[in-house]
């Protein structure tokens, strides 16, 4: 669907359009009294209706001609195609939660399939292809829908986030997903939207459900905490908590050291499957062991401790690697200089063909960035500033993300939009906490039109004239630094260690920074864009678990103006690269504890456990405890895991209730997991869990999909391409046809002149 | 119009002469002279934006094409800029001055000292080093103001600058052997373990001024080089 837009063009462009169509009225008023008074007199006598013949077919010239002059374009308008195209995946979810009836005797699968139905129609007229598609465990393909619906088994576990990423390979212009919403693996659901972002597919889900009676479980997944901590520093112990519930309620938790409550809270938890992180910001005392204690829920509360080691000093290696010449590299190195713990090993792009050298201990140089995760290993934490994309190899930023599941940290610097763009899709933004914006111009053309425009706006402040004539331009900067924030709902979580006591005044500046798409889900907000942001704040820190390791994000340029701004005696700008550092750099070995391998333990069958301990510690005991008490000697084998002091253990429960692990270090640390054992064993899929609308929304909202309801409109998403036809202006005045009747017009009125004998 | 359209055409070949340096730009960042009480403080001010069309093409840093100048009275106009040129800070007299360099300085920021070569600028380049140093022992006592031996890094960090030592501009290019400036290479001015400035005695300011020598020499680009290097020494070093 077009409209148009009406444009004057020549001098009247210059002009107020209101001044403009005034002129062009007054003009077509001249125009036609001219005409007019034109033939008021001529050679021959001539009758009323042939003078007004006459006069009509030189004022229609007239007008015709100031319509040429008017300009007028058409402007299509890209939000409503006329034709349908691309085609549209329809998945079907079939596994067992999807057909378990409720007392009523309706499934999820049979609601969703009601609401499907009432859009579908709508949907084959916007569409050119519907294919079909039914998963559990892994995506088919299927003839029809019914074919989709159709299944001589369900599924035992539903795959959910790996088959919609399934789905966006197939070249999908949308995707159409009928579930309830659970996936029992661990996928993250952010790479998910990433992805589908990254392709532009919005991706709607049609929900289903039901009245099925729901069951609960909890299992804490996971406890992180630091295997070493530097004496009277902070640090961060998080629990990573597995819960489904029927209704939302608050779930309490507790951290203890001994007989000391450190910290207690009410998480909340929404009806459905929750994965809740508690991370604890702790001070660590004086020398020695440490032993941590979660305790999660009441009646009975399930425990997972584990002994940390308080030590003297510690020594954190660090590469940076910088992609641009730029100040910040220096006053980072500076920050880093005030404490011995860090060494710095920094590495300049080698297109910049600039030579560094260090010759202090604490310092030294590479050539380039290393492309085997190997090399990578002996650094506990990399920075990656100003990088770009394309001067990272594939290997390179493979080797980066290798390095990072396996315990690295990667803190990755950028505060320019086009380039953090064209890390959009790449390995390197995967493991990332937050999803770049994707690039829009890509082509050479685009680029040098931007550096031009950048030139351009470089002289925009001095006169031409000045800078080519050689003759002095002189300014005076004025730079206005932005400060950071404390996201809302931060207190509790690693930000308040980095800007612990910080009034503003202390709190990080900035100059720019690069725009996000989004922040991943599981990622941790640590800082926004503070006073001054017109609208929502942008994201300015962001950390997250990625495998083993940790992987921050900072949108902003390296703070070196942060730190000519603040006094000499001021020690925040150190303090802030310090404690980030700090909470990224993995611990050297690993603390030990226990953690449970079998998601569901069920009496006779058996449960896989996994032991980490400092491997200088020697090979830790371990041994299970039953709900009566009795205790039985673990056997343990070491792990095949490239890591050291990794072991493996299994055992099978005899009875039902809570069941107790221990293990014991040859220094007496213990660590402890308790869980229950069902009589039976039951899936994450058979737990009944409720519909979970809550990620269904989040991820539709996300890619531009929607949670479909009956009111639901399907549309395809707006592309580039749309967008910049939707700008293209067509003139309507340059066209033959428009000629053709103009000339026409004016020959009509000489033929007639000669007919009149006028000529 | 005419001139636009000329202006556009020249930046268009610029930029795609020079696409790969482009694609590697960092933070933008402006050039600055210290405005001291002297009155020579802006001399050839009016030559640095072809030192900095001459960074621009040569390097991939972001400078600013214009030149900025930043007071000595004003601690916050200096910490705009983290490099910062001046012809001498030995006519910084009040107490506010003497201060704000120093606090520049301890902040972070980088001074680069160039001595203006014509002789009723600086009549004797020992007398003005020497005045440089006791002003910076006065105002900044923890500094050491110590010579660069001619395998530093800062004659090769970028450009090779040939036989370890800077080029020296004079009034007349026959004179210039004097020894009176030759012997003076550069100096660095160091707290702790990091160089906090530089100062020559070279008058690097009048080579890309193109003072005293002819141009078919490529005086002004051999000054502009090591001005380059000292530049991006600062940045990875200082």
């Amino acid at each position: 669907m077009t409209h148009v837009d009406w444009q004057f063009g020549g001098w009247l462009h210059e002009w107020p359009q209101w001044i403009s169509a005034s002129v062009i009225a007054i003009l077509a008023v001249i125009g036609v009294i001219y005409v007019t008074w034109f033939y008021r007199r001529t050679v021959g006598e001539l009758s009323f209706a042939r003078r007004l013949l006459l006069v009509t077919l030189r004022a229609v010239v007239v007008l015709i001609l100031l319509l040429c002059l008017a300009n007028p374009v058409r402007v299509p308008n890209g939000n409503t195609p006329t034709k349908p195209r691309g085609k549209v995946a329809v998945l079907v979810d079939r596994s067992a939660s999807m057909s378990a009836p409720d007392h009523r005797g309706n499934t999820r699968l049979a609601d969703a399939l009601r609401l499907w139905k009432s859009h579908e129609s709508d949907v084959n007229e916007y569409f050119s292809q519907i294919t079909y598609h039914r998963f559990a465990s892994a995506l088919q393909p299927a003839s029809s829908l019914e074919n989709a619906v159709k299944a001589n088994e369900v599924g035992g576990e539903t795959h959910l986030f790996a088959a919609l990423h399934q789905a966006l390979e197939t070249g999908a212009s949308a995707i159409v997903c009928l579930t309830d919403g659970l996936d029992t693996t661990s996928d993250d659901a952010g790479k998910l939207v990433a992805e589908a972002v990254r392709r532009s597919v919005p991706i709607y889900f049609v929900p289903g459900e039901n009245r099925v009676v729901s069951g609960t479980s909890l299992t804490v997944r996971e406890i992180k905490v630091p295997a070493q901590i530097l004496r009277h520093t902070e640090f961060t112990a998080t629990a990573l908590i597995e819960i489904a519930a029927t209704e939302e309620h608050e779930l309490p938790v507790e951290l203890w050291s001994g007989d000391t409550k450190l910290a207690a809270e009410k998480l909340p938890v929404r009806a459905g499957r929750n994965t809740l992180s508690w991370p604890v910001q702790l001070t660590a005392g004086e020398q020695g062991p440490m032993p941590l204690e979660f305790r999660i829920g009441d009646k009975p509360s399930q425990i997972a401790a584990c002994t940390t080691e308080v030590v003297e000093s510690v020594k954190i290696d660090v590469l940076y690697y910088q992609g641009a010449l730029q100040w910040g590299y220096r006053f980072l190195r500076g920050s880093l200089e005030t404490d011995p713990s860090f060494r710095l090993t920094s590495i300049l792009n080698p297109a910049l063909k600039v030579q560094i050298e260090f010759d202090s201990p604490g310092q030294s140089a590479l050539a380039d960035l290393p492309d085997g995760a190997r090399e990578l290993k002996r650094f506990q934490i990399i920075i990656l500033a100003h990088v770009f994309a394309d001067r990272l190899t594939a290997k390179q930023q493979q080797a980066l993300v290798e390095y990072a599941r396996s315990g690295g940290g990667v803190l990755f610097i950028s505060p320019d939009t086009s380039a953090t763009a064209r890390f959009s899709g790449t390995a390197l933004e995967e493991m990332l906490p937050v999803v770049f914006a994707p690039t829009v111009a890509g082509s050479s053309e685009d680029l040098a039109a931007q550096r031009l425009r950048n030139e351009l706006r470089q002289i925009s402040s001095q006169s031409g004239d000045s800078l080519f004539a050689g003759h002095s331009a002189v300014g005076h900067e004025r730079i206005a630094l932005k400060p950071f924030a404390l996201p809302s709902g931060g207190h509790r979580s690693a930000a308040s260690a980095l800007f612990q006591n910080s009034d503003a005044v202390n709190l990080p500046k900035f100059v720019e920074n690069a725009k996000l798409r989004a922040v991943k889900s599981g990622a941790e907000v640590l800082a926004v864009s503070g006073q001054g942001a017109e609208n929502s704040p942008d994201v300015l820190l962001a950390r997250q678990q990625f495998g083993s390791g940790f992987t921050a994000a900072l949108t902003t340029d390296l703070l070196w103006r942060w730190k000519l701004s603040l006094p000499s005696s001021s020690r925040a700008v150190e303090k802030f690269w310090q404690q980030l550092l700090l909470s990224l750099a993995p611990g050297s070995g690993s603390g030990l504890r226990v953690t449970k391998l079998t998601s569901s333990p069920a009496v006779n069958a058996p449960v896989e456990l996994q032991l980490d301990a400092s491997a200088s510690d020697g090979v830790p005991s371990l041994e299970a405890v039953s709900p009566g008490g009795e205790r039985n000697r673990l056997s343990l084998h070491e792990s095949e895991s490239e890591r050291a002091g990794v072991w493996k253990s299994a055992f099978t429960p005899t009875a039902p209730g809570i069941w107790e692990v221990r293990a014991t270090n040859s220094f007496h640390h213990t660590a402890r997991l308790t869980f229950s054992v069902a009589a039976k064993a039951r899936s994450t899929e058979l737990l009944n869990l409720p519909t979970d609308l809550a990620v269904m929304r989040q991820i539709a909202q996300s890619t531009g999909g929607a949670l479909v309801e009956k009111a639901t409109v399907f549309e395809r998403s707006k592309n580039l391409q749309d967008d910049f036809r939707a700008k293209r202006a067509q003139p309507l005045w340059n066209s033959g046809w428009l000629l053709g009747i103009l000339l026409g017009f004016y020959a009509i009125e000489l033929i007639v002149r000669r007919v009149f004998k006028l000529l | 119009m005419k001139f636009n359209f000329y202006v556009a055409l020249t930046l268009m070949a610029f930029v795609f002469a020079t696409q790969s340096q482009d694609d590697l730009r960092g933070d933008r960042v402006g050039w600055a002279r210290l405005k001291t009480p002297s009155e020579w403080w802006k001399r050839h001010a009016e030559a640095d934006p072809v030192l900095m069309k001459f960074l621009r093409a040569n390097t991939s840093l972001n400078l600013d094409l214009k030149w900025n100048e930043a007071d000595v009275e004003n601690l916050h106009d200096m910490n705009c800029y983290p490099f910062l040129f001046s012809q001498g800070v030995e006519t910084v007299a009040s107490a506010k001055g003497r201060t704000n360099v120093a606090e520049y300085i301890r902040r972070g920021g980088f001074l680069l000292i160039d001595a203006c070569i014509d002789d009723s600028v600086t009549p004797d380049p020992d007398v003005f080093f020497a005045r440089q140093i006791q002003w910076l022992a006065e105002s900044l006592p923890e500094a050491r103001v110590l010579p660069l031996p001619s395998d530093h890094l800062i004659y090769r960090c970028y450009f090779q600058i040939s036989e370890g030592k800077p080029p020296h501009t004079h009034t007349s290019w026959s004179q210039r052997d004097d020894p009176r400036w030759t012997k003076h290479g550069l100096y660095e001015i160091k707290i702790g373990s990091r160089t906090a400035g530089v100062i020559t005695l070279s008058g690097l300011q009048c080579g890309w001024a193109r003072v005293g020598s002819p141009p078919a020499l490529n005086h002004d680009i051999a000054c502009m080089k090591m001005l380059v290097n000292i530049y991006i020494f600062a940045m990875l070093h200082g």
